[in-house]
């Protein structure tokens, strides 16, 4: 009788000890992993993103380079101005100054900017306003200004922990070529002083075929502040 | 269930395979590193609000690589035990491979090895420390080390002001304690003392025994190969000023090893707990330096202070803490009729106190007793945090403690007074008494302070000298040199003569005479009185000389009849134990019969001693008519034979009550006394005569009035002629008639030609 229970104890004793050797060959092979993205955070603002880990990088520093490079009027203020910015793309050809450009591109770009206000700005802040930080995005909506191509796809007010602002997202361009999708998330924090920029464009076919990665990316984006 | 299996738990050593773990041992590391992992998991989600559980474990897995490693060790390691616990010849291998490095670590000394894993252990913590704060510092550990004393500066105003309120209170016991619990304890390093076990004189059976205890000390395989082990505590037990503390000096002057002298109020407190830390204390530091230096002595002196549970504790009636008195070689062996009855009156009551005081004499107080007993002989348990912790962690059996060789000496003077368990062997595994010197010792101990003086003693003097002072210690013998030099000094010498001894041991034992001038009917009364004793003792004790009679008044007597035995004699007799009572009751028989049946008070105390002596001898000693020891009915309060009232029945006749048997001895022996006295009237006369004459007679003087020849100071043919024993017979009778009369007597004192 004791036998058999010692037996019986021995094999209660084989079977934890499997377990514990299947419990540590699972730990150590979920761990063989790395993260499936690239998380991108700016923590003095609290501010996140998520890029896929196949996106290349367009750093900061070659983002200022180029900026610095610019002549337009008031470009050195804005250089001055930026706290942060970071850009990705599918492609590894994609540099800063395609970034910067409004040129239609085939692969998806993703910039991400910080930027102070200054006291003026601030004081002209408004929705329209934020609409308009790239393109003059409020005029088109209400017809003050025409262009031959625009499709107007979501527009709405965007509330963070940190920050609100407007969404939108667009279809612009010229009368003849392609027309590119654009989405623009651009927030104020709530002193005012801060505008964060989040934008992801693409030409329009790219866009819808690259929707569901980029979806994602504008809704994986967050301001704790 | 068979019987076959109510066996006792395998040993360790006999076990084939390891001991099974149980789950909770099998899991706990697993568990810990997981859950810390999950916490650092959840640190970094909390840090980052867009990260899923899956990356934030993978970053963290990344971060973290070396958890990994951890798993995998302590996988390998269930892994090694679960195969010793399954297969005999791979733990029997590991088994060995353990024994071979505990042998390796071994070849290191205690000392070293202890010295060594402090020094790893503190290496660890502070490793452990600078891994802690670059992580909270985000800076490699070797920096934040550097940083945390910044920080800590920077926020010591607040921490300040947090902690002095936290400890204002506490910091205070904790000063006072600490203060408290240092002291009293001094530690003598080898060459420290000069004193030789040679400076100790008149002790060497206990001092063989003492050599012998160090001897093992100082090579403790002599005996520890055999399978013995050193024994470890040593009570000197026995009268003051024979010589414990100068042989426990000797001893700490002669080992090799650090001696740790505790004084006797060390452990005495005003606060509950601060005896018991004492004591622990005491004995951190003894283990240290036994391991330091292999081994080390500590002596308590005076232990009695360390004080008596009382009889509360003591288990069966009739134990006592005076058992050890009751040895057949202790008592009335060789001490002097006046002593032995002073002695056994004192134990009496003694005896009395320690059963009525219970849980009394609590010395040290409140827990540190117990602790002492504890330190003395405790549990064995492993010690130090990598012996009990890390070995275990590791599956290693934790070692046994180093073998700390602490020998325990303690001195008293009370030995009664001491707690019967401190006293057992395993504690204190050796007692020896320390009594007075032989006579040999006691010659050696007059020789070497005779050496220290210039003196013109010959050997014969300090033979005789030895012999007439039987219960000389080395203390009393210095003192007793000390005063004969300051005699020789005042008669104008530097060199010691035997008249300066002689002189200095009368002052010594009866004090200074008062020099007062008796009346002359009062000194003739205390002449007969004292010569009473002394012819009764001439004529019928053997065991006993006399040393010494006077009639000069002293402190607290009229005159006395002192006596020394002749010899170390230590067995005593019915008829010794006769003679001394005959010797006490001579004073009454004498003054009732040369006073015509007048007696004075003076014989108060020769009456108490001998009825102590008959009652001891009737009740205890078996030399009565009963057999029975009045000593155990009296404890165990079952009565004493005696008390029948029937006249004419014999055999309860001799039961009678134990305090009429006592009376009826002494009344018999009273009429032996007065018969022998009348017997040698004369001689009663003669030496009473004598003493009037020169006040105090020496041994030899005494003998020589008896007996008719010529003493060292009186001469005792005068008093063999009839007609000088006619003119003291006639001082005698008008000194008769002066006392009936109070007046002066008639009859001058006669002066003998």
């Amino acid at each position: 009788m004791q036998n058999l229970k010692r037996s019986k104890g021995r094999r209660n004793f084989r079977f934890i000890s499997a377990a514990i050797l299947a419990g540590g060959i699972a730990v150590g092979v979920v761990s063989c992993g790395s993260p499936s993205q690239n998380y991108v955070s700016y923590k003095d603002d609290g501010v996140y993103l998520a890029v896929p880990k196949t996106w290349s990088e367009i750093s900061p520093e070659s983002l200022a380079t180029q900026e610095a490079k610019s002549t337009a009027a008031g470009a050195s203020e804005r250089a001055a101005a930026v706290k942060w910015q970071i850009a990705y793309s599918t492609d590894k050809k994609i540099t800063a100054s395609d970034v910067f450009s409004i040129q239609n591109s085939n692969s998806p770009i993703v910039f991400l900017r910080i930027r102070s206000l200054s006291a003026v700005e601030r004081n002209l802040v408004s929705l329209n306003s934020l609409r308009d930080v790239i393109v003059p995005l409020s005029s088109w909506i209400d017809g003050a200004l025409k262009i031959p191509v625009f499709t107007l796809l979501e527009d709405g007010e965007l509330t963070e922990k940190g920050a609100s602002g407007i969404h939108s997202r667009f279809i612009f361009g010229p009368a003849e070529g392609e027309p590119q999708t654009l989405d623009q998330s651009v927030l104020l924090s709530p002193d005012r002083k801060t505008l964060y920029v989040l934008v992801a464009r693409c030409s329009k076919t790219c866009f819808e075929q690259n929707q569901e990665v980029l979806d994602k990316i504008v809704a994986s984006f967050r301001v704790q502040g | 269930m068979s019987i076959e299996s109510t066996t006792s738990r395998t040993r360790d050593s006999e076990r084939k395979t390891r001991v099974h773990l149980t789950l909770f041992d099998r899991l706990k590391f697993i568990v810990l590193f997981t859950i810390t992992l999950l916490v650092l998991v959840w640190a970094e989600m909390a840090n980052n609000p867009i990260l899923s559980f899956s990356d934030a474990f993978k970053a963290t897995a990344q971060a973290r690589w070396w958890f990994f490693p951890l798993f995998g060790i302590e996988f390998i390691r269930q892994l090694h035990f679960l195969l010793a616990e399954l297969l005999a010849p791979y733990h029997g291998i590991w088994q060995r491979y353990f024994a071979f490095v505990d042998r390796t670590i071994h070849r290191l000394s205690d000392w070293t090895r202890y010295r060594v894993s402090r020094a790893i252990k503190a290496l660890l913590l502070v490793v452990l420390l600078a891994i802690v704060l670059g992580a909270v510092y985000k800076e490699t550990p070797v920096r934040a080390l550097f940083l945390a004393p910044k920080a800590l500066w920077s926020t010591l105003p607040l921490l300040g002001q947090l902690l002095f309120a936290v400890f204002f209170v506490i910091i205070q016991f904790v000063a006072i304690f600490w203060f408290l619990s240092r002291g009293g304890i001094d530690t003598y390093f080898p060459d420290d003392i000069k004193t030789r076990f040679s400076d100790v004189w008149g002790q060497d059976h206990v001092l063989n025994r003492i050599r012998e205890n160090l001897v093992f000390l100082e090579n403790p395989e002599s005996i520890e190969a055999h399978g013995g082990y050193v024994p470890g505590g040593i009570l000197l037990w026995g009268p003051p000023g024979t010589g414990k503390t100068l042989m426990a000096e000797s001893m700490a002057g002669e080992t090799g090893k650090p001696f740790v002298f505790v004084d006797p109020g060390a452990f005495n407190n005003m606060f509950f707990g601060v005896g018991v830390l004492k004591v622990k204390g005491l004995f951190r530091k003894l283990r240290k330096l036994a391991l330091r230096y292999g081994g080390v002595v500590v002596f308590f002196d005076e232990a009695d202070s360390l004080g008596n549970r009382g009889i509360v504790t003591q288990g069966q009636p009739g134990r006592y803490s005076t058992d050890i008195f009751t040895s057949p070689c202790h008592g009335g062996n060789y001490l002097s009729e006046n002593a032995v009855s002073i002695i056994t009156r004192e134990k009496l009551e003694e005896s009395k106190f320690v059963m009525g005081s219970a849980a009394g004499g609590n010395g040290g107080g409140m827990g540190t007793l117990q602790a002492l007993l504890t330190e003395l002989s405790g549990l064995k348990k492993p010690r130090g945090f990598f012996n009990r912790i890390v070995r275990r962690t590791l599956g290693m059996r934790p070692k046994n403690p180093p073998k700390y060789r602490i020998l325990v000496v303690m001195a008293t003077n009370m030995p009664e007074a001491l707690d019967e368990a401190l006293l057992r062997p395993g504690r204190i595994d050796r007692m020896y008494r320390v009594g007075y010197p032989s006579k040999a010792g006691r010659v050696r101990t007059y020789e070497g302070y005779l050496a220290k003086v210039s003196h013109s003693l010959t050997a014969d003097e300090i033979d005789k000298l030895a012999t007439i002072t039987p219960y000389a210690t080395g203390a009393s013998i210095k003192d007793l040199i000390n005063e004969a030099l300051i005699m020789a000094i005042r008669n104008g010498r530097t060199s010691i003569i035997w008249t300066d001894v002689l002189r200095a041991k009368q002052l010594k034992e009866l004090g200074p005479a008062e020099d007062v001038e008796y009346i002359e009917r009062e000194r003739h009364a205390v002449a007969v009185h004292e010569a009473c004793h002394a012819v009764m003792a001439h004529l019928t004790r053997r065991h006993m000389s006399i040393d010494l009679a006077t009639i000069e008044k002293g402190s607290d007597y009229l005159g006395m009849v002192a006596s020394i035995p002749p010899d170390d004699q230590f067995t005593r007799w019915r008829t010794e134990y006769e003679s001394d009572i005959l010797v006490s009751l001579a004073s009454l028989a004498g003054e009732r019969m040369f006073f015509d049946g007048d007696n004075s008070s003076g014989v108060s105390g020769d009456l108490e001693s001998a009825t102590t002596v008959a009652a001891l001898m009737e009740g205890q000693w078996g030399m009565g008519s009963t057999v029975s020891s009045y000593a155990s009915s009296r404890r165990m309060e079952i009565g004493t034979p005696g008390g029948g009232k029937a006249k004419d029945d014999t055999s309860k006749e001799m039961k009678r009550a134990l305090a009429d048997r006592i009376e009826d001895n002494l009344t018999t022996l009273l009429q032996r006394a007065e018969e022998i006295l009348r017997d040698h009237r004369e001689k009663v006369l003669s030496l009473a005569h004598a003493l009037e004459t020169h006040k105090t007679l020496s041994g030899d003087d005494v003998v020589a009035v008896l007996e008719g020849t010529q003493g060292p100071l009186a001469d005792g043919r005068p008093y063999l002629n009839s007609e000088n024993i006619a003119a003291i017979e006639r001082y005698h009778q008008a000194a008769v008639i002066a006392h009936a009369e109070h007046k002066k007597p008639e009859v001058a004192l006669p002066i003998l030609g």
